[in-house]
């Protein structure tokens, strides 16, 4: 099916008028176009000359002729290219639109204007022309828009029309490329020199009359300005509507285009343009002629059919189709020369400038990527009927301020400075291109003469019909200048006048056009990043609140190779090595474990120690169990005993007398020893109210061990005591006894109240005891008492009985009074029992014996030790003397 | 034959002094049993007593009372001691151990400002006045001792005192080879002070072996007592 089109992706496929896939909704006409970030390609075009239309090869053959009769131009010398700027991109255009060298030239610039090489040659019969400063766009020669005189078009339309040949398979394309890129045999015309319809300079008075003057300067520019008009004649810019020079023989054919030999590789568009001019040509296409050209035919014979009738035939490109269907829908809109229809259709169809606006934006690699806006009329198309419909909407618009100012001064004066007429949203579309700034000065370049435009078949229908595009289209509208988003955002009707870019929509000097910026080699890196750092949440907390897309992961960032091992061997010299060995033997002498000698044992350590074992048994079990008396009882009195016994003897008779118990159960044999004869002799001269009170959990107990043991007679005589049981606490329960008896001790140790018994009547402190005895067997428990009952006792006399262990540590407090006696051990209950007590037998004289010759035994072991030790380190001595 | 609780006592007092005295020949089973017997028996006297001579007389028995009586300030006197003590027994929980702190606190602040006004009015003070005063020729007259012997044991409490001080003495300077020597002076008066200070441990060794003798001929007499009675000898 010709005009059917196979969806690149799925393979189905579809009509020509549908944009996207029926099945898989791709866009068909999307591999069409030159996509953001694509690199141009550089492809030879000269291998497709044989394939260019007949009227092509007329144009160019005419073109060859026409300069073989003009004078060869002198060349002109090289201008710096400013291209290198990165600012001024446009620059570049201009350069190499003065530079025939192709490698100057890149490919996508040359496929937008079209130029090829001996287009840019200057043709004889043209003045050489100053150079231009509209040629920031254009890149063709100045002959390229010369050789019709009556064209209308400005140059850098033209250039940028010039390669609007080819069909959906980029044949002419290629072939348009390739004539930029290497030159054209002489023989063959440019094909701008065909006598394009839009741009011809056949009289047209109301069409030129609607042309603005910043677009006759340029033509002027080009080389093709007439000579000045009246006023009156410009009253519209509907340049791009105007019916080419050759529409008006739409009915009698070009003698060009009738040597198009539609039956060999004419492309279908061409074709099909052909067939919509079927009316007016008498020459019928054939069915090998491209689809564009019968498209382009079929719209010329819709313009007379109804709307409804033209349909294309053939595989038309689906905007060629769109270009049809704009074409027919022309013909309902009323046509208004005062106002620029191309401006007129920014308001209400601001889808059209949408859609056409990639055209522009793009680098228009094929011709069929040809914007329709700026494509030539049809021929057959009338002049109102030729409008698009996006032009026409605003046919009733009046001519703008900004192009009625600017035109006098373009019109009057063909040499000047057509930067000034320019419409300021084209200068402001320029990125600070030198050409606006310095046009006449730093380009010195022959304009290209501008090639006979060969009648355009889509000019007169816009690329893409308002709500053609799908949403996958939408995409396009991305890459549209910003001059032309910008118009589409403004409100329709009197108000779309475009007023002077200024302030924010002015580009800035550092920015680029967004279709300069949609040519950049594309960074997908970046963009990831952009995009990811856009979807990162905003911080909400910490030191980066506010902040989004803080550190993105983004690819790029991410280490690609592993990091990098590096040695952690230490680069040491032979002296750091030698000190390093020398630390670790340091440290190693340090922590290696120490052999500790081990002491010999002495081998008459077991010995010894049962030899002693039983000889303090023996004479233990043997005194006791013998009850021997050979032992005599000590005489000498120590003055701390003769004291504790005066003090005891001095006791009022039934006087109080408080007795604090505080000693261990291991030593009850020892304190009851030493205790008792003294309790006995107070007891048995004073018959004092004894009250027992312990500082230690045993010491209740033990009190009731010393009264119903070594002085149960006593007991059995009727004596009684009074035993408060444990005072707990410590020193702080000795501290508050001493402060206040009563409160602490309340009950005795049977649970009854104490301090109403008749044994504490009267006596309510502790410094109304008569008299206070200590038994301990601890020099510490001695010492609390002493301590804490310092300031309570007044003057009460305290007598400590002690072990023999605690007497050596409690002597100091005899010594500074605070202590009126001591009765220390089995020996002062000894010398108690055997000097104050009238040798009544008593604990003591039963133990007396065996403790006497147990400390003699003790003695001698100490002495023959001492004196066995004394033999041996004699030994040692002599043997180390004989040694040295 | 009655088995009089004399006699029971005597025999068990008999049976554990001599699984005491086998430590003689070393570490032994009897000698561990009688250990833990009265490790034993010693901590289930002590928690009686402390119940019964201190809970109870001093807490019980007070809280009870004025819960009777309706004595609020009595009582609310008598909850601080109650909560403190159950403070305490938390400190055998590990994780409730931290709510004793207060109270151990309380215990440990008191006891120390007890002991230290104690030891300085009780026996700081005393000493120093004691040794000052052992060339006190009045006071030594009064508690009839003569002059002589009040100088005599006057001069040797303070030859003992500064010489055994200097013997704690550990200041030195460091001579130029590295050694390091005292004072001479000072020197002097260790070597005289590491007598006294030998002497005052040997007094106290004495001491502690006429202790441990005289407990070991108790407990001989007691088993020869028990002996005796058995024997029908006493």
């Amino acid at each position: 099916m010709a005009n059917a089109i196979k969806c690149p992706l799925c393979g189905t496929e579809n009509a020509a008028d549908q944009k996207v896939c029926v099945r898989c909704q791709t866009p068909l006409a999307l591999d069409a176009s030159f996509q953001p970030g694509q690199a141009p390609k550089r492809r030879d075009t000269g291998e497709l000359e044989p394939l260019l239309p007949q009227w092509l090869r007329d144009a160019r053959e005419q073109a060859r002729e026409s300069e073989d009769n003009q004078p060869t131009q002198t060349p002109q010398p090289t201008v710096p290219t400013p291209a290198a700027s990165g600012l001024d991109l446009l620059a570049g255009l201009q350069s190499q639109a003065g530079d025939d060298t192709e490698e100057e030239v890149p490919d996508w610039l040359a496929s937008i204007t079209g130029t090829s090489t001996p287009a840019a040659k200057p043709k004889a019969e043209e003045p050489e022309q100053p150079a231009s400063g509209i040629r920031w766009v254009e890149t063709g020669k100045q002959d390229d828009f010369q050789t019709s005189a009556e064209d209308d078009m400005p140059p850098w339309l033209a250039g940028a029309q010039t390669p609007a040949v080819g069909d959906e398979k980029d044949e002419l394309t290629d072939w348009f490329r390739q004539s930029d890129s290497k030159p054209i045999s002489q023989d063959v015309q440019p094909f701008a020199a065909e006598p394009f319809s839009a741009f011809s300079e056949e009289p047209q008075p109301q069409a030129f009359n609607d042309t603005p003057d910043w677009l006759k300067q340029m033509a002027a520019d080009a080389g093709e300005v007439k000579p000045q008009r009246s006023e009156s004649d410009f009253n519209s810019a509907d340049w791009s509507t105007q019916p080419p020079a050759d529409s008006q023989p739409a009915a009698q054919p070009e003698p060009s285009s009738q040597s198009f030999d539609f039956s060999s590789e004419t492309p279908d568009w061409l074709s099909q343009l052909q067939s919509e001019s079927a009316p007016a040509e008498p020459q019928k296409p054939s069915g090998n002629e491209p689809d564009w050209l019968s498209q382009l035919q079929s719209n010329e014979r819709s313009n007379e059919r109804p709307p409804e009738a033209s349909q294309p035939a053939f595989d038309t490109p689906d905007w060629l189709s769109q270009l049809q269907a704009d074409a027919a829908s022309a013909e309902a809109q009323p046509a208004s020369g005062d106002t620029p229809d191309w401006l007129s259709g920014l308001g209400v169809a601001s889808a059209a400038f949408a859609e056409s606006a990639p055209a522009e934006s793009e680098p228009l690699a094929s011709a069929g990527e040809t914007p329709a806006w700026l494509a030539p009329e049809s021929p057959a198309s009338e002049k109102k009927d030729s409008t698009p419909v996006w032009l026409q909407d605003q046919s009733d618009a009046t001519t703008p301020a900004w192009l009625d100012e600017t035109q006098p001064p373009a019109v009057q004066s063909e040499s000047a400075d057509v930067f000034n007429d320019l419409p300021d949203w084209l200068k402001s579309a320029a990125p600070q291109s030198s050409l606006f700034d310095e046009p006449a000065k730093t380009v010195e370049m022959p304009l290209p003469q501008a090639e006979p435009s060969k009648p355009m078949p889509f000019e007169s229908t816009p690329a893409f019909a308002e709500g053609d595009l799908s949403e996958n289209d939408a995409a396009l509208f991305t890459e549209m200048p910003d001059w032309l988003s910008s118009a589409m955002e403004q409100p329709p009707a009197n108000s779309m006048v475009p007023e002077p870019i200024t302030g924010s929509d002015a580009l800035a000097p550092d920015v680029l056009p967004s279709w300069v910026e949609a040519m950049r080699p594309s960074d997908p890196g970046m963009a990831n990043i952009v995009a990811s750092a856009n979807e990162l949440t905003l911080e909400s907390r910490g030191a980066l609140a506010g902040l989004s897309g803080v550190l993105p992961a983004g690819a790029g960032f991410a280490p690609t190779s592993k990091p990098k091992a590096y040695s952690i061997k230490l680069n040491s010299s032979e002296e750091q090595l030698k000190h390093a060995a020398i630390l670790e033997q340091i440290l190693e002498a340090e922590t290696a474990p120490v052999s500790i000698a081990s002491e010999r044992k002495l081998g008459a350590a077991r010995w010894l120690r049962w030899l002693i074992a039983v000889l303090l048994l023996t004479v233990a079990f043997a005194t006791t169990f013998l009850r021997s008396t050979f032992m005599s009882m000590p005489t000498g009195v120590p003055n701390e005993l003769s004291f504790a016994v005066s003090v005891a003897q001095a006791v009022p008779g039934n006087a109080p007398v408080l007795v604090a118990v505080d000693y261990e159960s291991a030593r009850a044999g020892e304190m009851e020893a030493a205790a008792a004869p003294l309790l006995d002799n107070l007891i048995l001269l004073k018959q004092p109210r004894l009250t027992f009170v312990a500082s230690n959990p045993a010491g209740g107990l033990l009190a009731e061990r010393l009264m119903r043991g070594p002085l149960a007679f006593h007991l059995n005589n009727g004596f009684t005591y009074l035993n408060l049981g444990y005072l707990s606490g410590g020193q702080m329960g000795i501290r508050a006894f001493a402060q206040s008896p009563a409160a602490v001790t309340a009950l005795d140790l049977n649970g009854q109240p104490a301090w109403a018994s008749s044994y504490l009547q009267g006596v309510n402190s502790l410094n109304q005891f008569a008299t206070i005895i200590l038994l301990t067997d601890n020099a510490d428990a001695a010492r609390a008492w002493i301590e804490q009952t310092q300031s309570a006792r007044g003057v009460v006399p305290v007598i400590v009985v002690s072990s023999a262990q605690a007497a050596p540590m409690i002597q100091p407090y005899y010594d500074s009074g605070q202590v009126a006696g001591i009765v220390s051990g089995l020996y002062g209950g000894a010398i108690v029992e055997s000097r104050y007590n009238g040798n009544r037998p008593g604990t003591a004289r039963v133990y007396w014996d065996a403790y006497s010759i147990g400390m003699l035994l003790a003695f001698v072991f100490v002495l023959g030790g001492g004196v066995i030790s004394l033999g041996l380190g004699l030994r040692d001595r002599s043997v180390a003397r004989e040694g040295k | 034959m009655p088995f009089s609780l004399d006699l029971i006592s005597g025999a068990l007092s008999f049976v554990f002094t001599l699984l005491i005295l086998s430590y003689l020949i070393g570490d032994n089973p009897l000698f561990k049993i009688a250990v833990y017997l009265f490790v034993g028996v010693s901590a289930g006297y002590v928690a009686a007593v402390v119940f019964w001579q201190v809970l109870y007389p001093k807490l019980i028995l007070p809280l009870w009372q004025a819960s009777l009586s309706m004595d609020v300030l009595r009582l609310s006197f008598l909850l601080i001691p109650l909560l403190g003590t159950l403070l305490l027994l938390l400190r055998i929980f590990p994780g409730t151990s931290g709510a004793a702190r207060m109270v151990m606190a309380f215990l440990v602040g008191a006891g120390a400002a007890v002991t230290l006004a104690g030891a300085l009015t009780g026996t700081l003070i005393p000493q120093v006045n004691a040794t000052i005063n052992a060339f006190d020729l009045q006071a030594a007259a009064a508690r009839n001792i003569s002059a002589f012997e009040v100088l005599g044991n006057g001069a040797i409490v303070l030859l003992g005192v500064v010489t055994s001080l200097a013997y704690f003495h550990f200041g030195a300077r460091q001579k130029p080879d590295g050694s390091a020597k005292r004072f001479i002076l000072v020197d002097l008066f260790a070597s005289l002070g590491r007598i006294f200070v030998g002497i005052a441990l040997g007094v106290v060794f004495a001491g502690v072996y006429a202790a441990a003798l005289t407990a070991l001929i108790e407990r001989v007499a007691a088993v020869v007592n028990f002996i005796r009675t058995l024997l029908g000898m006493s």
